[in-house]
């Protein structure tokens, strides 16, 4: 199968991974691009897990999948390359698909600087290429997208029988085309909203996600669809009208409850559930097609939250807004704390008065007994700088856990919204997807950040694998940052979207 | 010497197993379950559901089942033509031994055993103490509204410490009939009759103390209502009594050998789901019951006794379990009879378990018991007895005793006189 998407057998010797990844990245920037669809196999994966600057033993990684961006905005114009890494157990990174060289393009702006400057890989999905992306739950398959209809370049560089929805082991095998990209792009104009990754069902049989689809009356509409893996069938489930806001209405597809259950979330009103045009969490079922609206649990301050049905997900931690004043005004004007519900039951789990306490997606531990969230709290004074750190706390609201040590010379006053130049601090994510943000079997979490524990990752952004308990940190990829060179010209290199299995 | 014979009808024996069937209908007419005690509005929200059917799943396969041997036995003398009653030991209570009754020869017993559970897994059913989280999750006590907690944290469920007093008792008589369908085929059925009583009291204390993070305010003059500040006390009491058949047992016995050097036979038990599992009357599951029977009489006197076994759960084999007894009865004075005999049980696996197991786990266990009991002849053919059974370890549900009384009448039947 010929494809832009060359696939490729790169494992490289975490020893030759620096070497290789100078080389690769120039010959990149001395190539042509959009006649180049040979795979550049010598280049190889770049990424790399750094050893920890301690004796401690890293923690144990299953199977990573990971996009590599790199960007150059140079005099000759925007140019950029990607490719599609896994890292399996001690291995080095083994690239298995690739978009070859595009560009140089003249584009009115510098595109790789600006996007590259919050260090939030998510708006690199705005160039295009890889897009949504998928671990199965037990790690056997990755599923990926590949389109470039919705590129902020506003040129194409991947041909229309090269777009799709793809599947591959993680070894690089098995690559097979399962269908047309969605029609609904990754990122948002205004990057208001992303949705980078398709949701897999508990089998690993199917995966949600959103696309365009026949609505009530016929016309075009944002929907939630599912793809099944093995046959390529796609089946539309909903039948929403057409909305205001991007995505579904600005929400957008979640993930399985169970086989047959699939979660989403937005304010219409399917069937008149949501009469009230609040923010409301949905499912619908794969078989009937039959849409429900979750229950909602009252929070202080008078607000409700959707959570789903204690039948599948079990418990759902989240940020919420509470009344009060932050006691760091600077990050945002509310008090945020993270709450944990199973739909009836609800608990507040912090109490740091802070407003940028879990601006991300926090999860609730494999074994249920933890919840894990980002925060810039210094509870036990081991976080001077107020960075934003990784927590985790006992579902049951005692035992709050400061489990990274991000340091830095200077306190950082917006904390977990730190999206600018690293003098404003770092940040700190886990996936969107609740799930894959922590191995199943050894519990090892795995998170983005732009903090800087090595010394190795001064401007960029990094996937780190740290154990529940705070120990093992280490980084597993080696991407380069933001670099701006002495010629004016800036180079970028970040990961993202990823994903990581086992996570059943 | 010719023994007199003591006759029964058919038609009076049949009666037995007919008025049972009878009784068993009538029984489940009746409306709700001891299991559902533990989902009625009293116990509602303190977890204790999955206890009724996990005790649903067990307390039956724990209670005692009388011998099917005949105390006493018969044997044909061609010089007489006739049918003698063997002078030798008593047979066992509990336990079997391979003698036969004898061809054309009837047994009809009755018993009764009183089943008082104490303990679950070593520990006191009569205060069950609630674990204070698993995996997260606590026993909840709901506060409509939330309530806000001493430090400053929202919650609108209190965890609650719960201390439990589970009572089932059991009280079992079983009639019973064995009939000599050849010199060395007996068939034996037993239908027990059961009343089951369930009687659950709990305490709730809440906020419960071993979760500090849900300490409330101290209460200020005593103004603020209940579970919103300081920690409140709230007791339960749900009991239920329910009647009804239990499982239909149906036991063959065949002799393979006598006497070279010890009597050996097989035994085959088939234990049919009649009674419902729910009022703690049955196991719900139809039982394949394999046995070796291995004893011999020494002296005239004494009777040492070894039964190896298989209860087979013909639904789910890997429920199934190893039986074995081992013991002996001896005459101890004149018609006094004396038994002893170690009992075991060894699952194969936990017979069911709980998924969120606050107050106990149902594990795979091993019974051991001890039996010991006296039998005393009378009228010549007629035997009473007492026995008791007493666990050797704590493993499941366990009772401190198991008293059981029984008499028994045997007699040849009209085709043989």
């Amino acid at each position: 199968m010929e494809l832009v998407v060359a696939v490729v057998n790169d494992r490289l010797k975490r020893d030759d991974v620096p070497m290789k990844a100078k080389m690769c990245y120039q010959s990149l920037a001395r190539a042509s691009a959009m006649a180049v669809l040979v795979a550049l196999a010598a280049c190889g994966g770049s990424g790399s897990s750094i050893p920890p600057n301690t004796n401690e033993v890293p923690a144990p990684i299953n199977t990573f999948v990971y996009v590599d961006t790199a960007c150059r905005d140079s005099a000759d114009g925007f140019s950029m390359t990607q490719e599609l890494r896994v890292l399996r157990g001690e291995n080095g990174p083994l690239t298995i698909a690739r978009i070859p060289m595009v560009g140089p393009l003249q584009v009115p702006v510098t595109y790789c600087g600006d996007l590259a400057l919050p260090r939030s890989a998510p708006l690199f999905l705005a160039f295009g290429g890889f897009q949504r992306l998928a671990m199965s739950p037990v790690a056997t398959v990755i599923v990926f997208e590949v389109t470039d209809d919705f590129s902020i370049l506003g040129q194409s560089f991947v041909p229309a029988e090269q777009k799709g929805i793809f599947r591959i082991r993680p070894d690089g095998s098995g690559l097979r085309r399962l269908g047309n990209p969605s029609r609904v792009p990754a990122i948002s104009t205004g990057f208001g909203r992303s949705e980078s990754n398709f949701y897999f069902s508990p089998s690993g049989r199917l995966v949600s996600f959103t696309d365009i689809g026949p609505g009530p009356g016929g016309e075009d509409a944002v929907q939630v669809f599912v793809l099944d893996v093995e046959t390529g069938k796609r089946t539309q489930l909903t039948h929403m009208p057409p909305a205001a806001r991007p995505g579904l209405d600005g929400g957008g597809a979640d993930d399985f409850l169970n086989e047959r259950t699939v979660v989403f979330d937005g304010i219409f009103n399917p069937d008149g559930l949501n009469p009230d045009g609040k923010e409301r969490v949905f499912t619908v079922d794969v078989v009937t097609r039959q849409i429900k609206v979750e229950s909602t649990v009252a929070i202080p301050g008078g607000g409700f939250v959707a959570v789903p049905s204690i039948t599948g997900f079990g418990r759902v931690t989240f940020p919420a807004m509470v009344p009060g004043t932050p006691v760091n005004k600077q990050a945002g004007e509310n008090v945020f704390e993270l709450f944990i519900t199973d739909g009836t039951n609800l608990l507040q789990l912090t109490n740091f008065g802070r407003s940028d306490t879990s601006p991300g997606v926090p999860f609730v531990s494999i074994d249920g007994a933890h919840a894990f969230f980002v925060a810039s709290a210094d509870p036990d004074q081991m976080n001077p700088s107020e960075l934003c750190q990784i927590f985790s706390v006992d579902a049951l609201g005692g035992d709050v856990r400061q489990l990274t040590r991000f340091s830095a010379s200077q306190r950082s006053a917006l904390g977990c919204v730190a999206f600018g130049r690293a003098s404003e601090g770092c940040t700190t994510e886990f996936n969107d997807s609740q799930r894959v943000s922590q191995d199943a079997r050894s519990g090892t979490v795995v998170f983005g950040s732009s903090c800087d524990p090595f010394g190795t990752n001064q401007n960029g952004v990094q996937i780190f694998a740290i154990r529940p308990d705070g120990s093992g940190l280490h980084a597993l990829t080696d991407a380069r940052g933001l670099v701006r060179n002495t010629d004016r010209s800036v180079e970028a290199e970040l990961p993202g979207p990823w994903s990581y299995g086992p996570h059943r | 010497m010719k023994v007199r014979s003591h006759t029964l009808s058919p038609s009076v024996a049949c009666g037995v197993v007919i008025t049972s069937a009878v009784l068993m209908l009538s029984s489940q007419v009746h409306a709700g379950t001891l299991a559902d005690v533990f989902n009625s509005g009293e116990l509602a929200g303190l977890e204790m559901g999955p206890i009724g059917p996990a005790l649903a799943n067990t307390v039956a396969s724990t209670y005692p089942v009388a011998s099917a041997s005949s105390s006493v036995t018969y044997a044909f003398n061609p010089k007489t033509e006739t049918f003698e009653r063997q002078t030798r030991v008593l047979g066992p209570i509990i336990g079997e031994r391979a003698e036969t009754i004898g061809k054309g020869q009837i047994d009809i017993s009755v018993s009764y055993s009183g089943v008082d559970f104490s303990t679950i897994n070593g520990n006191s059913l009569g205060d069950l103490v609630n674990q204070p989280s698993i995996n997260g999750r606590v026993v909840s006590f709901p506060v409509p509204g939330g309530v806000v907690l001493k430090d400053g944290r929202f919650t609108n469920f209190l965890p609650v410490l719960v201390h439990a007093n589970i009572d089932v008792q059991a009280d079992i008589g079983t009639p019973s009939i064995t009939y000599g369908v050849t010199p060395d085929f007996d068939v034996n059925l037993s239908l027990p009759l059961l009343q089951t009583y369930l009687n659950v009291k709990v305490n709730e204390t809440v906020p419960d103390p071993r979760l500090p993070q849900f300490m409330l305010p101290a209460c200020m003059n005593g103004s603020a209502a209940p579970t919103t500040c300081g920690s409140t006390s709230i007791n339960h009491q749900v009991a239920d009594r329910a009647t009804g058949f239990g499982d239909l047992l149906l036991r063959l016995k065949y002799v393979l050998q006598r006497d070279t050097p010890v009597d050996l036979a097989a035994g085959l038990g088939v234990s049919f789901p009649s009674g419902n599992p729910d009022n703690f009357q049955g196991t719900g599951n139809y039982q394949v019951q394999p046995e070796l029977i291995v004893s011999k009489i020494i002296a005239d006197r004494f009777e040492p006794l070894l039964n190896l076994g298989v209860n087979i759960n013909a639904d789910n084999v890997d429920l199934s379990s190893f039986r074995w007894a081992v013991g002996s009865t001896a005459k101890v004075y004149g018609p006094l009879t004396a038994a002893a005999v170690f009992l075991g049980t060894n699952e194969f696996n936990p017979q069911t378990t709980i998924s969120a197991p606050f107050f106990f786990q149902i594990n795979r266990n091993d019974y051991y018991n001890f039996s010991f009991g006296m039998r005393c002849l009378f009228a010549e053919t007629g035997v009473v007895s007492a026995n008791v059974i007493v666990p050797l370890n704590r493993d499941g549900l366990r009772t401190d005793y198991i008293p059981t009384i029984g008499i028994e009448y045997a007699f040849t039947g009209p085709w043989n006189s």
